[in-house]
């Protein structure tokens, strides 16, 4: 049987808002002021992060028993609310969690039970479990629904669109701000030519690429990149430090993907882990305190395709699993509370397991995207996003008011 | 400097470049032909061009480089192995002298992967078995290892070079089962730390690690739909188990050792069709490698990946067909499946001409192809930072699904201004190459012209024509012939293949 948190805890579940309004494409809201749209960032931990280390259930006496050598000794843990902690790694996100921004959602899964990467990341990011048909990822649905057509509208911190993003609608990949831009005296001139024969090809891959390039070249040198806050020399930190230049200059950015690898720790994860965590959590706090004001507008959610399995293997790490933790961050998030499917930890006894083996996903991720297409990107009828899924703003976890 | 030079040069061997460069690098080339050079090859350069003609047919260049091995690369070989000798040098040996962080990027750990990578750059712009070369990266990225993790740091180059490259026109099964056993797969996924439960090794307590035996049915063979479940990856993690890298590393060795104590010797049965006996050794894996090299799911993924490659991103079905069935017939012998794919209509479709975008790599090497290198190391060097910050660093791709083999994907607004600038580099003489200008013309027209016939060789989209002929006519003389041509290689008649 369940263990239910609210016995431990004794506290009360998350208040839902009003239910949206029915209608299409964004809520009617006062005209907004430049700098105020709201933006929505994915990050993703390539590789299935081990939600259990990242957000421990030290409570659970369960996760001590299946976890000898790589637990996250009881005691060292960053307590949040008497039941979970965060690794100490984690360190640098515990002050936004104290002020209210930082929410976790743990348990959170996939209606998919595939272990592969690359199944489950496809499945999550085009927000359609199981149907391999559909290739088209969750924003750009959202995108498309929200009438959100300009390429700079969505970026992704990379060479190449994450799989959320890539649809019939234009986004935008930057790999670095810093090299962004054209060479040469006559860059102006070649600059013209590229435009006229980018629009002119019947191959439209190439004329979107082409457009893009040049519509975004354009933007991004109005872009002022440099920043007081430090930000740790990684390529996450590099990622979320130009992706909040681009924001703070409001451009134009909504939607926004940065990546983070690999968190595939199949062995020798005490040492590999606090790296990966430590990374995580000091460009994330840079991030949020470079966004100053314009954090209010942004929410980040954090992801990865699966947990892994509840109990250690022989090479001191832990093979794919299911259920997995998620973060949120954001200046209107309800944070400083770890949200649960009503309010219940699956538990980690072998009866409460996902298949005997794994973490039960008791919130269905795309709960999480819906309430935040809803409540926060203001989308009235986040229902298209979401092919072969009826939307119930009962399920949303409760992430805003 | 060097962009100065490479005007002057131009004007000096003006003469020389039209009686030998234009005569064969800028000859106007049929369409098919292109086609040919372009998807069996990094594009034309003035031998495969003119080895086409010797050769009289194009059927006649795809059986020659169906047959490396009457290929002379002599020359090239010996240059490499002078430039990288990483790449002549055993795993062992290499691990050792390279192990030692030394504060310099170019003698320590990360030393193979830029020398490797260099070398692999310049097989693509020099090597006369081009087709080899595009099958060495196809099945570098079929099993792909991350060149940046612990063992595959120098594992990487041995399965490259010993592992996939004398197999890539040979048995499919023999190269299966030699990334099996290579360190840097070992380490990458695992295998190396897949024991049976309890085994104790170096002090610590080991057990089975199902990563390896889940890739090697989902991305080596199979296929993620190819009907094996979660029960069956166990099964085949334990049928590997044992299968390790030497505690102690020798500098002679290959990397592999099967540790028979750490074997688990119990029964083991996958899918309900394969059945290993209990109290069996190594054999229990050669057996998993047979069965699943001989697999009809796999000899359709395989062919149905190479179609992709080499024919188009959404192949004809009866083609597929067609190749899985000589991959059957045949035991996996990749050469005749690849005759199949090469040899058939579908191949010399015009439909599919020009309908894949260039990955950076191919980008890279037909623009190296088409201008001309002076300087190998210099331009390997430079590449090496290009291609990673394009998207597709070599050896660096980080899932085991190595990188996508997509139109879609490779047509990205960093990869595009990375190669805006390339081409403008390499038409300034800059980072190694040397640009011979073969243009007498001074009418915009023909400046366009005559760039285009050394350049492009095939037909331009007209749109293109003009729009190339307005950025003449804006630009001061001095500056008309590199700025057009580097805008030229940055159109979409050139981004394609």
């Amino acid at each position: 049987m369940a263990m239910s948190r609210r016995d431990f805890l004794m506290t009360a579940t998350a208040s839902f808002g009003a239910l949206a309004v029915p209608g299409v494409l964004l809520r009617a809201r006062p005209a907004r002021a430049a700098g105020t749209d709201p933006v929505v960032v994915a990050l993703y931990l390539r590789g299935g992060a081990d939600a259990l280390n990242l957000v421990v259930p030290h409570g659970d006496a369960g996760y001590y028993a299946v976890r000898p050598t790589i637990r996250v000794t009881a005691g060292t843990e960053i307590d949040l609310d008497g039941f979970f902690g965060f690794h100490p790694s984690l360190a640098p996100l515990h002050p936004f969690y104290q002020n209210g921004k930082l929410a976790v959602l743990h348990a959170c899964g996939s209606a998919s039970g595939s272990r592969s990467h690359f199944d489950a990341q496809d499945f999550m990011e085009f927000a359609a479990p199981d149907d391999k048909a559909i290739q088209v990822g969750w924003l750009n649905r959202f995108l498309t629904a929200a009438g959100t057509t300009a390429p700079i509208n969505a970026v992704t911190i990379e060479n190449q669109p994450v799989k959320a993003l890539v649809g019939p609608v234009a986004t935008t990949a930057i790999p670095a701000l810093s090299r962004f831009s054209l060479n040469g005296t006559y860059k102006t001139e070649r600059r013209q030519a590229i435009q006229t024969i980018s629009s002119a090809t019947a191959n439209s891959v190439l004329s979107a690429m082409g457009a893009n390039t040049l519509g975004v070249l354009d933007l991004v040198q109005t872009v002022n990149a440099t920043t007081n806050v430090v930000y740790p020399v990684t390529k996450l930190g590099s990622s979320l430090k130009d992706l909040a230049a681009l924001i703070k200059a409001d451009i134009g950015v909504r939607v926004a993907a940065v990546n983070h690898a690999s968190w595939d720790h199949h062995a020798n994860e005490t040492t590999a882990l606090p790296v990966m965590a430590g990374d995580l959590g000091s460009s994330l706090a840079a991030f949020a305190t470079d966004l100053g004001s314009d954090l209010d507008r942004t929410v980040v959610l954090v992801m990865s395709e699966f947990g892994r399995r509840v109990a250690e293997n022989g090479a001191h790490g832990c093979d794919h699993g299911h259920g997995g933790v998620m973060l949120a961050l954001g200046g209107a998030v309800q944070g400083g509370q770890v949200l649960l499917r009503d309010d219940i930890w699956p538990g980690l006894a072998p009866a409460q397991l996902y298949q005997s083996i794994d973490l039960a996903g008791t919130t269905d991720f795309r709960d999480v995207f819906a309430e935040v297409l809803d409540r926060h990107m203001g989308l009235n009828d986040p229902s298209p996003v979401f092919p072969n899924y009826v939307l119930d703003t009962q399920r949303y976890p409760g992430l805003f008011t | 400097m060097r962009a100065m030079r490479a005007t002057r040069r131009s004007m000096l061997l003006l003469a020389l470049a039209l009686l030998t460069h234009a005569a064969c690098v800028g000859a106007p080339i049929k369409t098919k032909q292109l086609h040919v050079l372009n998807r069996i090859g990094y594009g034309p350069d003035a031998w495969s061009v003119a080895r086409v003609e010797q050769l009289g047919t194009l059927e006649a260049y795809i059986e020659e480089q169906l047959h490396p091995e009457l290929l002379d690369d002599t020359a090239l070989d010996a240059q490499i192995a002078s430039l990288y000798p990483v790449e002549t040098m055993t795993y062992g040996y290499s691990r050792n002298l390279y192990n030692e962080y030394t504060g310099n990027p170019e003698t320590g750990p990360f030393a193979p992967i830029r020398d490797a990578t260099r070398a692999k750059m310049l097989r693509a712009v020099k090597s006369k078995k081009q087709l080899e070369q595009v099958l060495v990266d196809f099945w570098y990225n079929h099993f792909n290892v991350d060149s940046g993790v612990d063992e595959a740091r120098w594992g990487f180059v041995t399965l490259q070079r010993d592992a996939i490259r004398p197999n890539v026109l040979g048995s499919f099964e023999t190269m299966l089962k030699a990334t099996a056993k290579n360190p840097g797969m070992l380490d990458y996924l695992d295998n190396s730390l897949n024991f049976k439960e309890g085994f104790v090794y170096l002090g610590a307590t080991y057990g089975i690690n199902e990563n390896y035996g889940r890739e090697l049915l989902e991305l080596h063979t199979l296929g993620v739909d190819g009907g094996y479940t979660q029960a069956d990856v166990r099964e085949v993690a334990r049928a590997f188990t044992g299968w390790t890298i030497p505690a102690f590393i020798s500098t002679t060795t290959n990397g592999f050792q099967f540790l028979s104590q750490a074997h688990d010797r119990a029964e083991k049965n996958i899918m309900g069709v394969l059945n290993l006996p209990a109290n069996r050794n190594l054999i229990d894996g050669d057996d998993v490698i047979h069965f699943l090299a001989t697999h009809p799911k796999t000899a359709e993924r395989v062919s149905r990946k190479l179609c992709q490659r080499f024919v188009s991103e959404t192949p004809p079905e009866p083609l597929v067909q067609a190749a899985a069935q000589v991959f059957l017939a045949t035991n996996g012998d990749l050469r005749e499946v690849m005759r199949t794919i090469l040899l058939s209509p579908d191949f010399l479709n015009v439909a599919y001409f020009g309908t894949k975008v260039k990955r950076p790599f191919v980008y890279v090497a037909s623009l190296a192809r088409g201008v001309g290198i002076d300087d190998d190391a210099l331009f390997a060097h430079e590449m090496d930072g290009r291609l990673q910050t394009m998207g597709e660093g070599l050896f660096r791709a980080g899932p085991p699904t190595g990188y996508p083999d997509s139109s879609r994907y490779w047509a990205g607004e960093g990869p595009f201004v990375v190669g805006i600038n390339l081409a403008w580099s390499a038409m300034h003489g800059q980072v190694g190459f040397n640009p011979v200008f073969a243009v007498t013309a001074t009418a915009p027209d023909q400046i366009v012209e005559q760039l285009r016939v050394q350049y492009l060789r095939v037909a331009l989209e007209p749109s293109t024509r003009t729009a190339l002929q307005t950025l003449v006519q804006s630009l001061p003389a001095p500056a008309q012939i590199e700025e057009t041509a580097a805008t030229l290689l940055t159109t979409p008649d050139f981004l394609v293949h």
